[in-house]
């Protein structure tokens, strides 16, 4: 569905996005982390076809998305900097879509409208940063789109909003087959929605798997053995990060969990848990692993 | 690409709702600069006749293509202003719109905005002068189309900038920058080189200026093409324009030399243009006028960046010092030879020595300013074209008449090969080789026949001669008219250059004579019941035998009246910029002055070499004595006491 062909954009001599690959299957919701200054949002405007890549290529169907109107017609986009005309109301907003979109549907529109609870005819300029959210919302899914392309999606929206957004935005994809790709830094929040994941860090993508995948190839042991862990487990573990609490070893360790469960239990540990890590803290560790740790200040 | 791929209604109505006090404003503008004038005319003459009306509108055109270019930049840089914005651009080039769609759709609310009130305007004029429409239309044609080529080319202006205000700086910028550079070219020229003559405004950079007559004439043509390769130019702009530009003052990198230097160019021209007032001198003031143009650089460099730590600017000074060697080595070495060169006398067709507004056009000597070219002293003979450029020779040699009381010296070059060699100087007495070529010149016929167009074989028609003593005016009759005529044109011929200007004399001969009135195209009008009266007044000098031979005869040479008939004489002295007064009516002091007057009355050259100092006399008549209050200049004379 989307296609991201190593991409590059460069700012004057600074190269935001240097190679990047993204794969986005139709129908799934794929979510895009990344560090801050990773190149999330300037790859998602390459998507939406605002920007022009220096090199590479963004497709959507295997076709260009960059000034291509039939293509950017299924495609809404909304963006962390909202944009309404002055004076515009959500109500000439809509009119003024219509005439653009050609897939607008003020039965949609109407649909929708329940959900959010918003006058219509109020001045979008005027309204809070969580209702302008909304409306932009509103807007974007009454264009039917086959995709959308959201940048930090939820930021200003109360936990029962997000849920609704949400909610309308997962039937869609199991309804009408939409795809949704997804920056955001609310990593608990991509965990419970997203079914593919992309890890961007200095301008390219670092790990892009199902979140499944992604979340069991990661692993948080603790053991305990007698004389402390076997150098051999050392040498023979994916281990990217030990810690000690008291005589515990806490491992985070790469790889599959039952293997590493069976090379532990060689050495006979005192102790032996598997626990599951969250997507922030593979996250956290996958980057931790690339120098982009996190820093203890004492 | 069809229209409607080009085109898209939603975008247009968002435009009008937007932006519709433009148009509103724009057409209240054109109302209070056109309708009202118009309605005032006809309200105060209901009866007007067509060339009223005509001439009505075209003060009316010129008035209405000053309001047009505000508005008409205003217009597209507000439309296009979305792209000067992070939000703004990103919500509307997600859009399912191409930027060609983008870019036609706002010119067209662009054009609806500019040419919806002219047309408007037109209309409610056509509902007033019901009588005329062919003016009213042609208005309408000719204010859209330029109202056209100023909106298209502020729309591709405003592709080139990152921010609406330099939308709307750059284009007043570049409209004003032909003036600007011929403005610098005139000074640098007028500043180090001897013999320059401003030119002003090159004729090709006078296309971009539009005057309503000019459009008439058919600019119009060339706007309209212009104009379309604005809108090309602007498409494309759009097309190559990387949106993440916005904010920045020049969406493109290469265009920041051009900004830069262009600062620097301004910045050092006004460094200089202070400086010289200071300094006098122009070589030291153009050398201490260059930190003020690598100051003008680092500004450039701190607007480009947005900082006020600029970077990058070693190369640009180096650069840009390096212009202004090259530049001042090209005017102040003059490595061109411009200050030496005197053309061949066989490579000149003819040579123009006119010198309007000089001493040859004052009353003093008897000329009235002709302003129209075919009554320039133009020399086609080879014998008086030599003499031209003997003196032209002698100038440059001997660098005469750089001191400020000189007589001034254009002489206008048409060479055989088309080209035109101008040239201009100041002759002065102090270098009398010079000033005897000078003379020469000066007494060549055509030279003479400009000031003194007695002397022509134009077949001029005179009316009629009277003779003037210190405001006493005898009629002659018309015999005399014609014997006195005679002896003025040979008597003229016949005087030297310094007895022209250093003679003196109180009697005047004032001669009427008609002469052809000029259309529009400055051609003489054939049929005579059109042509005007011109009087021309010629001192009678001492030399002027004949003249003052017949005179004489006639008991009207030199006249003074006799003091019992001057109420009055008025003296004001002009010194310099401020005059004092001082009333005279004592009678020995009326004689005083009186003598005064006889001895210094003509000496009109001398005057002007006072530094602007000089009496002023207004000699009062008592009433009916028949003669008229009279005035005339002359020398300072001692021993006047002003209030």
């Amino acid at each position: 569905m989307i296609e991201v062909k190593n991409v590059i954009k460069r700012f004057g001599d600074f190269f935001a996005l240097n190679g990047v690959n993204i794969n986005v299957e139709k129908g799934s919701v794929y979510g895009l982390v990344g560090p801050n200054g990773a190149g999330k949002t300037t790859v998602i405007k390459c998507m939406a076809g605002i920007y022009r890549q220096d090199g590479g290529s963004v497709l959507i169907d295997g076709k260009p998305v960059y000034e291509n109107a039939e293509i950017k017609s299924r495609v809404a986009y909304v963006s962390d900097d909202l944009y309404f005309f002055p004076g515009y109301s959500i109500k000439d907003s809509a009119a003024y879509y219509s005439g653009i979109y050609p897939n607008w549907s003020d039965e949609r529109f109407k649909e929708i409208a329940d959900v959010f609870k918003i006058d219509e005819k109020r001045a979008a300029r005027r309204l809070s940063k969580g209702m302008q959210k909304q409306a932009a919302f509103w807007l974007g899914l009454s264009t039917q789109p086959d995709v959308m392309i959201l940048d930090e999606p939820m930021d200003g929206l109360d936990p029962v909003m997000r849920r609704n957004v949400w909610n309308i935005m997962l039937a869609e994809v199991a309804n009408r087959g939409m795809t949704v790709l997804v920056s955001s830094h609310n990593l608990r929040e991509l965990e419970d929605v997203c079914d593919h994941v992309g890890i961007m860090n200095n301008g390219r993508i670092a790990i892009e798997k199902g979140l499944d995948e992604v979340k069991g190839n990661i692993h948080k042991v603790q053991t305990a053995f007698r004389d402390g862990l076997p150098d051999e487990l050392r040498t023979s573990l994916d281990i990217l990060k030990h810690e000690m609490a008291g005589s515990v070893d806490m491992l985070i360790i790469r790889g599959d969990s039952g293997e590493i469960t069976d090379k532990i239990k060689k050495y006979s540990p005192l102790l032996l848990d598997v626990v599951p890590l969250t997507l922030e803290e593979v996250f956290i560790y996958e980057l931790g692993g690339m120098g982009y740790e996190l820093e203890i200040i004492d | 690409m069809s229209l409607k791929s080009l085109i898209n209604k939603s975008v247009i109505k968002s435009d009008m709702r937007r932006y519709w006090y433009l148009g509103v404003t724009f057409a209240l503008a054109l109302f209070v600069a056109t309708v009202l004038p118009m309605r005032r005319v006809l309200l105060l003459r209901p009866d007007t006749g067509a060339d009223f009306i005509h001439s009505t509108f075209a003060a009316i055109g010129q008035t209405s293509l000053f309001i047009i270019v505000p508005f008409c930049i205003l217009t597209p840089a507000l439309l296009f202003s979305y792209l000067h914005h992070k939000s703004s651009v990103c919500e509307t080039h997600r859009l399912p719109l191409r930027r060609e769609c983008l870019y036609f759709s706002h010119l067209v609310s662009a054009a609806v905005l500019t040419a919806l009130p002219i047309i408007l305007i037109a209309a409610l004029m056509l509902t007033m002068v019901e009588t005329l429409p062919s003016y009213i239309l042609l208005w309408t044609a000719l204010s859209i189309i330029y109202a056209f080529l100023i909106t298209s080319f502020s729309a591709a202006a405003s592709m080139l900038v990152g921010n609406t205000a330099a939308g709307v700086m750059l284009p007043l910028i570049v409209m004003f920058l032909p003036l600007f550079f011929s403005g610098v070219m005139e000074i640098l020229g007028s500043g180090y080189l001897y013999g320059y003559v401003p030119q002003g405004l090159p004729s090709f950079l006078r296309w971009i200026y539009a005057d309503y007559a000019s459009l008439l004439e058919g600019k119009m043509y060339v706007y309209i093409a212009a104009g379309i390769v604005f809108i090309a130019l602007g498409a494309w702009f759009y097309r190559m324009r990387r949106l993440e530009n916005h904010t920045r003052i020049l969406a493109f990198d290469a265009l920041n030399p051009v900004f830069m230097y262009g600062l620097a160019f301004c910045a050092g021209l006004a460094g200089y243009m202070y400086l010289s007032v200071i300094f006098y001198d122009r070589i030291i003031s153009m050398w201490i006028g260059l930190p003020f143009g690598i100051i003008g650089i680092i500004v450039a460099r701190m607007i480009i960046s947005k900082s006020f730590k600029p970077t990058k600017i070693l190369k640009p000074i180096i650069i840009y010092t390096a212009m202004m060697c090259v530049l001042y080595l090209f005017y102040g070495a003059d490595i061109t030879g411009f200050e030496k060169r005197v053309p061949d006398i066989d490579s000149i067709a003819s040579v123009n020595v006119t010198n309007y507004g000089g001493f040859r056009s004052s009353t003093n000597l008897n000329g009235e300013t002709m302003y129209t070219s075919e009554n320039d002293p133009t020399l086609y003979d080879k014998e008086d074209i030599e003499k031209v450029v003997a003196l032209h020779r002698a100038i440059v040699e001997s660098g005469a008449g750089k001191s400020e009381n000189a007589y001034g010296l254009p002489i206008t070059y048409k060479l055989k090969d088309g080209s035109e060699l101008r040239r201009s100087y100041a002759v002065t007495k102090d270098n009398e080789e010079v000033f005897r070529l000078f003379c020469e010149v000066e007494n060549l016929k055509p030279v003479k026949c400009e000031r003194f167009p007695i002397v022509g074989d134009d077949g001029t028609e005179y009316t009629n001669v009277r003779v003037i003593n210190l405001g006493a005016i005898t009629q002659l009759d018309p015999s005399r008219q014609e014997q006195i005529l005679a002896a003025l044109k040979q008597d003229v011929l016949n005087a030297s250059y310094t007895e022209l200007t250093n003679s003196e004399s109180i009697t005047r001969l004032s001669v009427d004579s008609r002469i052809p009135s000029l259309d529009e195209n400055m051609n003489p009008i054939e049929d005579k019941s059109h042509w005007a009266q011109q009087t021309l007044e010629y001192n009678v000098y001492p030399s002027y035998a004949n003249c003052v031979a017949l005179l004489k005869e006639w008991g009207l040479y030199n006249i003074i009246p006799p003091t019992d008939v001057i109420d009055k004489i008025t003296v004001y002295q002009y010194t310099g910029t401020y005059s004092k007064a001082a009333f005279l009516t004592d009678k020995a002091d009326i004689e005083k002055a009186l003598a005064h007057i006889k001895a210094n009355v003509d000496n009109m050259k001398d005057i002007d070499l006072l530094n602007g100092t000089y009496q002023r006399f207004t000699i009062g008549y008592k009433p009916d004595t028949g003669y008229s209050t009279y005035m005339v200049d002359a020398p300072c004379m001692e021993g006047i006491v002003f209030e």
